[in-house]
């Protein structure tokens, strides 16, 4: 009798145990749900106000100035504001970090939010997200990692600094390296000009083709060039400022006046066939049989004053000053500059329709592999041309800095220094040999410019 | 005899105890697993309207209001957008993204799919318990409409279907409508 008592106590017991315990399992879960429904509203409350109060901070002169110290927006920056949990806290909600990005004028932008939400051992987190005006591809996925000059600075009066013998390397450098970029030779306002047509529709770009930049670079066919400071990039342990060795890419975009630069009152002579180097690495300056061979350049040779046809050149010299050479025909077709009537001679002014023809990009790439040396040339991100010679040798070195714009010596009395006549823009230098698919990447990235605002909430 | 009757009814009061026991926590297991059904399933809705709502609001990004919409029909949709669903970021490409409801044969009844350029959104574009959607489209001015170019929003009703856990054999039915729209198509005619 004791024992059927116990047992049946057991087996009741038993039976209780997994009730309550099923119980408990139910109602135990009830909570869990409703804390993570009230814990998702109260979230996504506290993430509109969030996201609200960062577009009005990334709106606000103050905040600008505060994040750029004055600068202005170059490329694509961004500004993280991150909080330590409880440091910014509304309710149960931790405010994690707020992102600012701007990408080459303040008023491309857009904001993130980071928020998480926390409640009797439940968290919750919420992203979100707002752009106004922000480049769809952004120039950051392939863009040069030497130096990269996109011109995006107002620069007045250059000729005063020439005036006063006062340095103006004040065209400032995307990548990490502070190259900065001096202006030399005359342009009575700025020789960095806006793009007017961009500012005021401040839309689909790809209408005029090209950038995202606000400006780009006038070089007048005389006495205009860029001089990229000569010094070593940032933490670098080589001896070479410019890293032509085994392996780099030069690349820029520019409009290449397809007339050229006649008789006009500020230059003498006609300077047509000057036109038009645009990017020339020397590799020493101290020995005139090199004159003519640099470490790297991408130039434009006219073969006739009468056609717009002429040679587009992509040259590597190696260190063995054997130099590789891809030389194509090539036609120009932008009316860069325009003449104009002055006094009784002719002057010349930024074409106002330039916008209509479009930019194109010069590219070349140079590396050893396989005991070959391989030069590869492209224009508009298409290879255009290879040219390999035996022998892994590096390329000469640099030790003199980049020029744009003109060769540093004179090539003959007709041609002088080969002054570049148009205009350019995002002109710059890689540590490596872009493959044609990066090469491209980057045509593509610069010129497909169309900006979105959206809202990711 | 007195002590066989008085252990008897002892017996009979304890099992009638017992059983009354035994019926309230019975009861009381029912109401919790209630409970929990409707607040889970009330959950799961809610997860997927905002999955829902939110997919509806990242399309036409980077796209002409009047171009979004490859097609839309009372019972799927599909529409363009430089919004990546999947990572939930923007994109370089243009994706297609792709809503309909279909059926795999589950016992836990038909599946809300959301594609992208033909895969399935993992885990978010994979929504359970699904029995019906049926898709109203409106245009800027919330007059409906079926001309593509013009879709600017829609009206989604949502059937939930779930067995029962107390009765297998009889599910529940929840209805759900939302109003989703194409938030970043206003944002464009907005002329921000």
């Amino acid at each position: 009798m004791g024992r059927a008592s116990l047992m049946f106590v057991i087996l009741m017991t038993t039976i209780f145990a997994s009730i309550l315990v099923r119980v408990q399992n139910s109602i135990g879960g009830v909570p869990d749900v409703l804390i993570r429904n009230q814990l998702n509203k109260e979230v996504e409350n506290i993430s509109d106000f969030v996201l609200r109060a960062a577009v009005r901070n990334a709106n606000s002169k103050d905040f600008l100035d505060s994040i750029l110290s004055g600068a202005a927006v170059v490329g694509e920056i961004t500004h993280v504001q991150s909080f330590a949990p409880g440091e910014r806290k509304i309710g149960n909600c931790d405010i994690l970090s707020l992102e600012y990005s701007y990408a080459h004028t303040e008023d491309h932008y857009k904001v993130k939010t980071h928020i998480r939400g926390s409640m009797q051992g439940i968290e919750v987190f919420r992203d979100a997200e707002m752009a106004f005006s922000f480049p769809m591809v952004t120039l950051g996925k392939v863009a040069p990692n030497v130096v990269y000059l996109e011109f995006e600075r107002l620069l007045l009066f250059p000729w005063l600094y020439d005036l006063f013998g006062l340095s103006n390397r004040l065209l400032p450098d995307s990548s990490p390296n502070e190259y900065g970029g001096q202006f030399h030779g005359f342009s009575f306002i700025s020789p960095t000009a806006p793009y007017y047509s961009v500012d005021e529709m401040d839309e689909d770009l790809e209408t005029w083709g090209g950038a995202y930049s606000k400006r780009y670079l006038k070089f007048n066919g005389y006495n205009n060039w860029i001089e990229v400071e000569n010094k070593l990039p940032v933490d670098s342990e080589d001896d070479e400022p410019l890293d032509t060795d085994t392996e780099f890419s030069l690349m820029c975009f520019a409009k290449i006046d397809k007339s050229g630069r006649a008789t006009s009152v500020e230059s003498s002579g006609d300077k047509r066939k000057q036109q038009g180097t645009l990017l020339w690495i020397p590799s020493d300056a101290t020995d005139a049989s090199m004159q003519s061979k640099p470490s790297a350049a991408i130039y434009f040779e006219t073969t006739s004053t009468s056609s717009p046809t002429g040679k587009m050149h992509f040259v590597v010299t190696r260190e063995d000053n054997d130099s590789l050479m891809v030389s194509i025909n090539y036609t120009r077709t932008a009316e860069v500059w325009k003449k104009v009537s002055f006094i009784v001679t002719l002057a010349y002014v930024i074409n106002p329709n330039h916008p209509q023809y479009p930019w194109g990009s010069y590219g070349l790439t140079y590396e050893t592999k396989n005991e070959q040396s391989i030069l590869t040339a492209y224009i508009n991100g298409v290879k255009v041309g290879q040219r390999i010679k035996d022998g892994a040798v590096r390329a000469h070195k640099s030790k003199y800095g980049m020029i744009l714009g003109r060769t540093p010596y004179t090539v003959s009395e007709n041609v002088k220094n080969r002054h570049f006549f148009g205009i350019m823009d995002q002109a710059g230098m890689d540590d490596r040999a872009f493959t044609p698919t990066e090469m491209l990447l980057w045509h593509q990235g610069v010129m497909k410019s169309t900006l979105v605002q959206y809202i990711r909430d | 005899m007195g002590v066989l009757l008085d252990v008897l009814g002892s017996v009979i009061i304890g099992a009638t105890l017992l059983l009354m026991i035994m019926t309230f926590q019975l009861q009381l297991q029912e109401t919790a697993g209630r409970i929990y059904y409707t607040s889970s399933m009330i959950d799961h809705m809610d997860a997927a309207a905002r999955n829902v709502n939110h997919i509806f609001a990242m399309a036409g990004v980077g796209i002409p209001a009047d171009s979004i919409c490859v097609s839309a029909n009372s019972s799927s949709i599909k529409f363009r957008t430089y919004w990546d669903c999947d990572g939930d970021s923007l994109s370089d490409d243009r994706h297609l993204i792709e809503m309909k409801v279909v059926d795999y044969g589950y016992e836990s009844g038909k599946v809300l799919e959301i594609r992208q350029d033909g895969s399935v959104i993992m885990p978010l574009g994979h929504i359970l318990f699904i029995e019906n959607m049926t898709l109203n489209y409106y245009n800027i001015n919330g007059v409906a409409t079926t001309t593509l170019r013009d879709i600017m929003s829609a009206e989604i009703l949502l059937t939930f279907r779930r067995d029962s856990p107390w009765r297998p054999a009889q599910p529940l039915r929840s209805n759900l409508q939302l109003k989703c729209f194409f938030m970043n198509a206003y944002l464009q005619e907005g002329g921000w």
